[in-house]
Order: C-alpha cells, then structure tokens, then sequence
C-alpha cells in the first residue's frame, strides 16, 4: 500500500504554500497522479459519458431517428413503471433479497476475517483463505450449473439418489420456497471467503501491543476480539455497509436470471430481469432506462442516508 | 490509513452509483434505397464490403476463406463479412446493435414485432420499386404474394420474406422403442393423446432403450403445442360469433389440457425439470437417446445418425406422426404464417451496395445459385462421377456450405436439404412428410394483425410470462386447476382487453 506516502506528502504541501516547495511537491507527487490517471480515465470514459445517455429516459427512443431525433416524452415511462402490475412485486423481491444478503451474508466476510485471525499457524491460515476465496472466481453460470447438476428434480445427482433410496426428492430449483435461500447460499459461498480480504488487511494493520497488553491483562481470546479486533474493525465495516446499501436495490442481473424459472418467478423477478424482458426482449431501450435511473436514483439516496447516520454516531463515513 | 480508505471507498462509491446506457448514432436514412439503380448487373467495378449478419445455430464456423464465400466474393466483386450471432441470443444482439448503430448490411429482421418496429423507422431499404429490376427475384418473390403483403403497408415492400414450411415439427416416435417394448405403432386413426400418453408412460417408466435400467428414459419432455391443439386451445387467436379472441380465454380447453399434463406429471410421464431445459437440453435427450417421443423437424435421419453413432448397438427409426387426437375429436399442427420472416437491407446501405446486395439475392434463387448455395462447390464440396450422378467429398461435411443456403437466405421452398446427391427415396420422404405435416393445420385467425397493437408490443412478453407461469404452476401441483381462471382474468385485465379492442379493431380496416 502506498497510501500513507501519499498523506505525508498532502500535510507538508498544505504547511508550506511557497512555490519552490510546491514545484518540489509536483515533482514527487507527479508519479502518483500520473499512476491515478488510468482509472480516473476509465471512469470518465465508461462510468461518467454513459451518462449523458440518460436523457433518453424522457424520450421515445428510437435507434433509427437517433438520440437526438427522438421524440420527447417527459415522465411517461416513469409514470408507466410506478404504475405497472408487477412495480410492487418486483420491489418486494428486490428488496427482500437484498435484506437477507445485508443480515445473512454481509457479517460472513468479518466473521471469517476474525476467525483466521485466530488461527495460530500461517501455514493453516493461508491454505484455509486460499481454499474461501477460491470460489469467487468461479462465474454463476459454473455455480448455477453444478447446482442444476445436483438438485434437477429428475436427474440431478443427489435427487436421483434419493430418489433410488425411496425418499422424497427436493424440489431445490423449481420450488419458490428454496428460491431465497438457495440465492443466499450462493452469495456467501461464493463472496464470503474474498470479501474476508479487506478485513484482513484490517485486521493486520491492528498495533499488536494493544494485544500484548491485554494478554499481560489475563484478557482471555474472546475478549480480545471483542475489545480490540472488532472495535478497530468498525471504521471499515461502516464502509464496507454504506456502500453495500448503495447496492440495496441492484440485485445483479446474472445470478438471478440463471436461476428463475416459470416456477418461481413470483419471488424471483426483480428489476434486473425486468429491464432484460423490456429492453433486450422487447427493445424497449427508453423505459428500461427510466427503470435503470429509478434505481439509481434510490441507490444515491440510500449511500446519502446511509452516510448521514454513520456521521451522526460519530463515524466518518465515506465522504 | 483512514484518509485513504475513504479515497477507496470514495472510488468504489463513484463505480456503484453509476447507470450505463448506450448512445445511439443518429442517421438512418429511409430514402437512400429510392437511388439504387440496377445499371447493367455485369459491370461491378468498385469491390464493395458487405455485412452480413447470420444467425448461428450449429456446424462449425464459418471462417472468412470459406470456398463458397470466396466464390460470391470474386463473382460479384465484393469484400463479405459474416457476422455469426448464437441462434438464441440473435434477438438481443440485434437490438444492442441497432442501439449502437452497427447494424450490417443484410440481415433477418429477429422478429416480426421488430421488423414492424424498425419498418416504420427507416431501417430497411424500401423493395417494391427495386424488385422488378431483378427477374429471378421478382420471380420468386411476386410484389403481391400473400407472403410479400404480410406485415408491410399496402404497395411497400422491406423485406424479402422467408417462404417455406406451413408446418415443420411433427410428433416423431421412435418405433424401434416401441419394438423394444412390444408395443404397436399407432395408426393415424389411433393416435389419440390417450395413446400418446401411453407410449410417453412406457417410455418414462420401462426399459425402452434395453440398458437394464427402467425408469432412465423420458417420457414427455417439455409442453407441446400440438398437444394444446388437440384440447382445442387456439394457435394465438381465433373468431367467435365475428370476433377474434386470444387462447388466453379459453379457460375450459386450458382446464381439459392442464388436467392432462397435471396427471403426466404426478405420474412422472412429463419430465420433471420440465421448467428448467432449455432447446438445446431437449436436443441432448433426443440425440442422446434418452427420449423417444417428441416434436421436431424433418431432419430425422440426422437425429437417427446422432443416436446411432453414440449408441452403435441401437438401430434408432424414428417415424414422423400425423397429430394426436383430442377428446373432442380435435388434431391439428399449428401452422406457420408465411412471411413473417423477413430479411432486410439495411437503409444506410449506399445505393451501390443494395444493387449488389440484389444482384447476389438474383443469382442465388436461380436453379445454379441454388445448387452452389446449397451443394457447395464442384471439385471442392463434390465431385461429378464418370456415370453423371455425385458425390460429396469429406470437406463437404466440415465447409458446411449447406447452412449459408437456409442461414442466409433460401429461395421459396422446403427443399433446403435437397443436395445434387440426395437419393430419389429421400426427396420422396420429404414430399411425403410435407404432406403428413400439413394434412391437419389451424391457421392463428389474428394472423399478422397482432402486431398493430401497441398494447400487445408493449405487453404481451410480461402478460405470456404470467401466464405460463400460472400453467407450470398448475401442472406442478403448487395451484389448483382452477387457477387457470384467474391466471385468464388477470391477463385480460392488465391489457389483454385492450389487445382485444385494438386487434379487432385493426381486423375491420
């Protein structure tokens, strides 16, 4: 991490504004900035021009008479989404599955990170992280198949077996009820073990005479980390939280439409899938935009509010 | 460490926050086609680059020094680029690139609700007036043609419709299954769905492909539209004391079918995982040897051959049936609109181009485009034997010339899979399964008109979601059959009614 460089160079060109100094600063810090540019590039380029696209959110948009030549519509497509039959399902859904990934599987990663944290020998420690994040690089379509594997109705591999035993098969994929489930299980095997990173890298920055000391206390493990890990964790963990709450109305497209079906739609359609029907289906691009700029629109205000909570408990929050 | 935290987060914030959408090119110039001129189709001095988009379905890709491509290429003196798109996901594709401005020049509109959309935008070069100039063309494709007059505004033509089959998919059995179980072939007077119901139980709960596991084979796999024909549910839309009305509110027929395909499932005729396979699942089963009665097309030799060299101890004979007949004495295949494929030349195709384009679609529906389109190259694909008949080389099976014909473009026909080589018997199948196929039809009786419903564009994806979902439902036991009822009050009520109104209304005009 070059961060702290970084701080020390900001104090000193704020103490000093002569312009000797300040050239001096330049020079060192060009480097730097210069290192910032291609992600600032990037986001100029592919995160803040698309942008300007948004307009056609007000528009009939039509490919052939082009952004510009297509006719203005004003709020029509938001007044057609507030009013659409499913506006209420879909939010429900979204919503629903997103309450769970907060509550179930957003505590995971830090419960992981403190946990390996514990873990005496390195050679364990490592082999354990290396095995958690190793499923984060597999894709949903990999994960979603090998559950297909083993829990289609008819043929799936331990269906079949118990199937052949004589007992009652578990309708894993087509049942509604597991639907939920079976979404939040995926989300923490997948992102738990990776997601434990940024924890760890926390964790490891912990001076660890406040360990020694409370050691010398009698302190016993537990309240090691009740006292010392997880107060010197919160800082990151309010992060980690309020820009997870800007992703409170994204479920994320893949995963879920992977594994709807007919059978479970009622608690598995969510905006994704509703913008991928309207827009890629059927073409729609104006509405589906509108759609994408709702939820936009609600993902600024929950980091907002999210952000103002943290500074009012005395946090820092994000900015 | 804290400040730059915050600069992390502060970064990842800026990454989630932020909606992506593309910016469409402006352009698209619907009159450009008007300038295209046929001078004489000899002369093509300037070598043009053309785009051609195909929908990909299987065989190898095509690469660009394919013999055949290469051929069109010096004939008519043009630079041809293929633009493979994945057979399911061609829809979407088109629409990204139509919203990105990178349509090619020649391609099949993906849907009719498309080609209307995009129509009445200027996308497509305007044919009525080109046609003429062509003379296998307008040979083949008669400006009045009832396939021509499809889903284009009276005296205009944007596309050059695909004019094959009525009905393609019958119900085929595989009768060395039935042998395997002493059962009979059903004759067409038998073949109610009572007996397709008892061949697919055989099949899903005995032994038909003898490898001493009962059980492992399928029965019914996935909901077949004939089967609902047999019940008496309409082919989209039929009339009813001079009005036209949508399946949807057959609520008696869906509740005769659904109690049918309920019983398949609770007695494991109907796959299981019915809601999860996919076409190309269904393809495996069928290749595979795992089911033994379904709908699919006329290539059965091809499916026979798949089975055959997975499984060589099989001898798979796979017999193509007439449709079953229902309880009220119903059969019928849902038959195809002609013309509802089109394929299109893009508007901004210079005027150059579209006569190239042409002067290629001209050649190609002539008895010698035709052949190479379809058989490949003499000496290359196949070669002429001292005694006058042919025969395919090895290369022929990996160039796969065959699929630029029907992935393309085919002139009228069904005789796509009709090779210089084909034996006599084979051409004769054919005419014999065409007429098997299209021996009982039902005609949707809103054909073509449900596209000048703006409420059925906009809603009928979702409201047909709904209500398969309320089908599968049904069938799975998690609703009662009654269900269906409300499934039907609520498709109606939520724009269905609507869709009605404006499609009789557009039948009067």
């Amino acid at each position: 991490m070059n961060a702290p460089i970084i701080q020390q160079q900001s104090v000193g060109s704020s103490t000093v504004p002569s312009v000797r100094v300040k050239s001096q600063y330049w020079k060192r810090a060009f480097p730097y900035y210069f290192m910032i540019l291609p992600g600032l590039l990037y986001l100029l380029i592919f995160r803040y021009a698309p942008m300007f696209g948004l307009f056609i959110a007000f528009k009939k948009y039509s490919p052939f008479q082009g952004v510009w030549g297509s006719e203005w519509v004003g709020f029509d497509h938001f007044v057609r989404l507030f009013t659409e039959s499913d506006f209420l399902l879909l939010l429900k859904n979204t919503l629903i599955l997103n309450l769970l990934d907060v509550l179930v599987a957003f505590p995971f990663p830090i419960l992981i990170a403190v946990l390996l944290n514990e873990v005496g020998r390195k050679y364990w420690k490592n082999s354990i992280q290396t095995i958690m994040y190793a499923p984060h690089f597999l894709s949903w379509v990999v994960i979603v198949g090998i559950t297909m594997l083993l829990f289609r109705t008819q043929d799936g591999g331990i269906n079949a077996l118990l199937g052949s035993l004589g007992l009652n098969r578990i309708e894993l994929m087509t049942d509604p009820h597991y639907f939920r489930f079976v979404w939040l299980f995926h989300n923490i095997w997948q992102g738990a073990g990776w997601g434990a990173i940024i924890y760890l890298a926390s964790i490891a920055s912990i001076d660890p005479a406040l360990y020694e000391a409370a050691r010398v206390d009698g302190a016993s493990r537990l309240r090691q980390i009740l006292h010392i890990t997880l107060p010197s964790l919160k800082t990151i963990i309010l992060i980690m939280l309020i820009l997870r709450l800007g992703n409170f109305i994204d479920v994320g497209f893949e995963h879920v439409f992977l594994l709807q079906n007919p059978l479970n739609l009622e608690v598995s359609d969510v905006f994704e899938t509703y913008i991928y029907r309207q827009g890629l289906v059927q073409g729609d691009f104006s509405y589906v935009t509108a759609v994408g700029l709702f939820k936009s629109v609600v993902g600024l205000v929950m980091v907002v509010s999210a952000n103002a909570i943290a500074k009012r408990f005395g946090e820092e929050g994000v900015y | 460490m804290k400040k730059s935290l915050k600069a992390l987060a502060g970064s990842f914030l800026a990454l989630s926050l932020i909606v992506g959408c593309s910016n469409g090119n402006n352009g698209g110039n619907a009159d450009q086609g008007k300038a295209g001129t046929a001078s004489e189709p000899a002369k093509n001095e300037e070598r043009l680059p053309i785009t051609i988009a195909v929908q990909y379905w299987s065989g190898p890709k095509w690469t660009e020094d394919h013999p055949t491509i290469k051929y069109l290429e010096e004939k008519f003196n043009v630079d041809i680029t293929l633009q493979l798109i994945n057979g399911s996901e061609y829809g979407e594709k088109m629409k990204v690139m139509a919203a990105s401005g990178s349509l090619p020049d020649f391609y099949r509109a993906d849907s009719p609700e498309t080609y209307l959309a995009w129509q009445s935008e200027g996308a497509f070069v305007e044919l009525s007036e080109l046609l003429p100039k062509y003379p296998n063309l307008i040979k083949a494709f008669p400006l009045d043609h009832e396939a021509n007059r499809l889903l284009n505004p009276e005296g205009k033509i944007y596309g050059l419709p695909d004019i094959s089959w009525t009905v393609r998919d019958t119900i085929q059995i595989r009768k060395d299954w039935l042998d395997n179980l002493g059962m009979k072939l059903p004759s067409e007077d038998e073949f109610t769905v009572d007996k397709y119901y008892e061949i697919a139980k055989a099949f899903a709960t005995k032994d038909p492909d003898k490898n001493g596991v009962a059980g492992d084979t399928y029965g019914i796999i996935g909901l077949d539209s004939v089967i609902q024909n047999a019940f008496g549910i309409a082919n989209g839309w039929f009339e009813k004391d001079g009005k036209l009305l949508p399946k949807q509110t057959q609520v008696e027929e869906y509740k005769a079918y659904l109690s049918f395909m309920k019983k398949a499932y609770d007695e494991g005729v109907l796959d299981r995982d019915f809601v999860l396979r996919k076409s190309s699942d269904l393809d495996d089963m069928k290749r595979g040897n795992k089911a033994g009665i379904y709908s699919h097309h006329n290539d059965l030799t091809g499916y026979e051959d798949s089975v055959k060299k997975a499984f060589p101890d099989t001898k798979p004979e796979l017999v193509p049936m007439a449709p079953p007949i229902g309880p009220t004495g119903i059969r019928a295949y849902s038959a195809y609109l002609t013309g509802m494929n089109k394929q299109v030349i893009n508007a901004k195709a210079s005027p150059e181009k579209v006569d190239r384009i042409l002067q290629i679609l001209d050649w190609w529906v002539t008895d010698e485009g035709t052949t190479i389109m379809k058989s490949g190259l003499e000496g290359i694909d196949y070669t002429k034997k001292a005694d006058g008949s042919y025969e395919p080389t090895a290369q022929w099976e990996t160039n796969f010339p065959r699929y630029l014909n029907s992935s393309i473009f085919a002139r009228p026909g069904v005789d796509f899979n009709m090779y210089l080589w084909t034996p006599q018997e084979d051409k004769d199948f054919l005419a014999s399964y065409k007429a098997l196929a299209e021996k009982y039809t039902l005609k949707d009786a809103a054909a073509g008109l449900t596209f000048y419903s703006d409420t059925y564009k906009n809603k009928s994806a979702d409201l047909s979601k709904n209500f398969d979902e309320a089908m599968s439902k049904i069938i799975v036991g998690s609703e009662p059959i009654e269900y269906i009822e409300q499934a039907s009050k609520e498709w109606l009520a939520n724009g269905g009614d609507k869709i009605i109104q404006e499609i009789n209304a557009a039948a009067v005009k």
